[in-house]
């Protein structure tokens, strides 16, 4: 199917991606500068003290943004995995109001998890909330990340359903799941 | 807790089996638990848990580690292995055979995934082995069965999985999987060696004889690679970086590489991006699901319970764990990995621990078990892969694997009477 919000789906992956590069980045930068300073200790200098402060605690909260901003583009690219071992066997009909149902748990729960994610976001800012270690980041950025890659997922469960119903309801009969992708 | 457990146990089944996603599942089922069997509030708790599994610095490990292998899967990595091992393989009986378990256990150094490593092998080994008359039944089962070993050879994803869910240390994860990964190495070329001198009519000629220098200069190309392995384990066993540290040094050594044999532009830089957003994805949303799952079981006490009653059962350790491989390897059936991983350490591990049986151990038996679910039909990754790059009948391949999942059985069994295969080097590191 077509996916008519697939150019923020992409934008989505495409935060994933960055949030990717920097913690890559990051990361490297801390190795090479502990690296240094190793080399230059061994040497008989002082230190430089390369240490990129609170690494640890940046690269969790990207990770968020890697984890959850992709959500979407990984499901309308068939990423996330299920079992299409008896459903795949079903006639176009029956498939497609199976599918429906899938979909409409799926659906349920994630808007459920997004207005839930939407009061945890709304507490962080209200008490202010900030991480625990050196950073000091208010906690709602890294969860403004979360709610907007959860909202996308649903944005994406939403488009997904509402096709699947116009079929299953006018023409199910010519109903195409695509599984590939699929495990 | 019975009428509990039923409609868990329904539910579980009712909503995998109609194609509901792994991860809703996992959410749906933590819901129902909470929601009908508790009085705690049931939203709170499902965002502040997705939240709390999804930022820490080891799990920054899983992305990064997923990278490299997306990377190296791009590169030019399986020729230069076959280029570099076949000239070593030719005397041995079995000869070229085992370029697929040799080359399948170093790509398995580098990657973290099954799949991967059997469709990076293959689609280099199975034309040349074909086209110098091997044994195609026996192409297909070695490389079926040795891709397994992404699983446990570290960097694993699915160890990562187990360490983040049981809060176990990925490092010590890691390096428990080293013996027990070459164990079955060794048990897969016997196997081989075996055969081929059952069979020595079907083990076409060696191709001809090279000198050692023309041997030596080959294996030049294996370089790169062996450096990569070294830099990435070494590093983590000597202490001298943490996994996540590793990985992310090893996503820039595999960008250098593959930059040098020139499989790297900006294509397809971005489309091993995009692989490692799909598949970092998915997993860290099952997490997310499993870590909510995780926290609604323990608020309706059902995996404690289910410890107790299995404890007032007597089992020795050995029944206990006949018991739990036969009900894996019939999960496995049916279920990848990585979901019968999370729904494992959801609900049973209280009872593994009330058992008195050591979680780095568990994990690593856990992880052999599943690899032998990627070669079972009908639902095995792996016989998916190789039927992709085959275009043969699943039944047919997994026949052909078949041998190879009695070895990994035999694995299984090995390190149940000797469980030092797996603690030595955990120890032997916590111990420098």
């Amino acid at each position: 199917m077509q996916f008519r919000l697939n150019p923020i789906y992409k934008l989505g992956a495409y935060g994933s991606v960055l949030c990717l590069c920097l913690i890559c980045g990051l990361i490297t930068l801390q190795v090479v500068g502990r690296l240094i300073d190793k080399l230059l200790l061994s040497l008989g200098h002082d230190s430089l003290g390369l240490e990129i402060p609170g690494l640890s605690e940046a690269s969790g909260f990207l990770l968020v943004g890697v984890s959850f901003l992709g959500l979407a583009y990984t499901f309308v690219n068939g990423g996330h995995i299920r079992v299409t071992l008896l459903i795949g066997r079903l006639g176009p009909k029956a498939r497609a109001f199976v599918e429906l149902g899938c979909l409409s748990i799926a659906l349920a729960l994630c808007s459920y998890l997004a207005w839930n994610s939407f009061w945890l976001v709304e507490d962080s800012l209200a008490f202010d909330e900030v991480s625990y270690g050196i950073l000091r980041v208010p906690l709602w950025i890294p969860q403004a990340a979360m709610l907007s890659g959860i909202v996308l997922f649903c944005l994406s469960l939403l488009e997904a359903w509402l096709d699947v119903l116009v079929t299953a309801l006018l023409r199910p009969s010519t109903f195409q799941a695509n599984d590939t992708g699929h495990e | 807790m019975l009428l509990m457990m039923m409609v868990l146990l329904l539910a579980l089944f009712l909503m995998l089996g109609s194609g509901v996603w792994v991860a809703f599942t996992l959410l749906g089922l933590g819901w129902l638990g909470i929601s009908q069997f508790t009085s705690i509030p049931v939203g709170d708790v499902m965002a502040s848990d997705v939240w709390s599994a999804s930022y820490s610095w080891e799990l920054t490990a899983l992305p990064m580690f997923i990278w490299m292998g997306e990377i190296l899967f791009r590169s030019r990595l399986a020729e230069d292995m076959f280029t570099g091992l076949s000239p070593w393989m030719q005397r041995i009986p079995g000869r070229l055979l085992h370029t697929n378990v040799v080359g399948c256990g170093l790509f398995a150094a580098v990657s973290g995934s099954s799949a991967a490593t059997c469709a990076t092998m293959g689609k280099m080994t199975i034309p040349e082995l074909t086209r110098r008359g091997y044994d195609q039944h026996l192409i297909l089962g070695t490389l079926a069965g040795s891709a397994t070993l992404g699983l446990l050879i570290p960097p694993s994803i699915i160890l990562i999985v187990f360490a983040v869910a049981t809060d176990q240390s990925i490092a010590r994860l890691f390096m428990a999987g080293v013996f027990p990964g070459l164990m079955l190495i060794s048990l897969f070329a016997a196997y081989l060696m075996f055969w081929s001198w059952r069979n020595p009519s079907r083990v076409p000629p060696a191709d001809e004889r090279t000198t050692l220098g023309e041997k030596i200069r080959r294996s030049r190309k294996l370089i790169p690679m062996m450096g990569l392995i070294v830099g990435v384990i070494g590093s983590i066993y000597a202490g001298l970086a943490s996994p996540t540290e590793a990985a992310a040094v090893g996503v820039v050594l595999s960008l250098v590489l593959a930059r040098f044999n020139g499989a790297l532009n900006w294509s397809s830089f971005m489309a091993a991006a995009m692989g490692t957003v799909r598949t970092s994805c998915m997993i860290s949303f099952i997490l997310a699901g499993a870590s909510f799952l995780t926290a609604a079981m323990g608020f309706t006490r059902l995996p404690g319970e289910l410890a107790s009653w299995i404890g007032t059962m007597d089992l020795s350790p050995v029944m206990l764990l006949a018991a739990l491989t036969l009900f894996f390897i019939i999960l496995g059936c049916f279920l990848d990995g990585i979901s019968v991983v999370v729904l494992t350490t959801a609900i049973m591990l209280p009872m593994v621990e009330a058992a008195g049986i050591d979680l780095i151990w568990f994990g690593i038996y856990l992880v052999i078990v599943v690899e032998m679910s990627q070669i079972t039909p009908p639902v095995g990754f792996n016989l998916f892969v190789l039927q992709g790059i085959t275009g043969k009948n699943i039944l047919q391949i997994a026949r052909a694997a078949l041998p190879f999942f009695f070895l990994m059985l035999l694995g299984v069994v090995l390190i149940s009477l000797f469980p030092q295969i797996v603690t030595y080097l955990p120890d032997a590191m916590s111990n420098r």
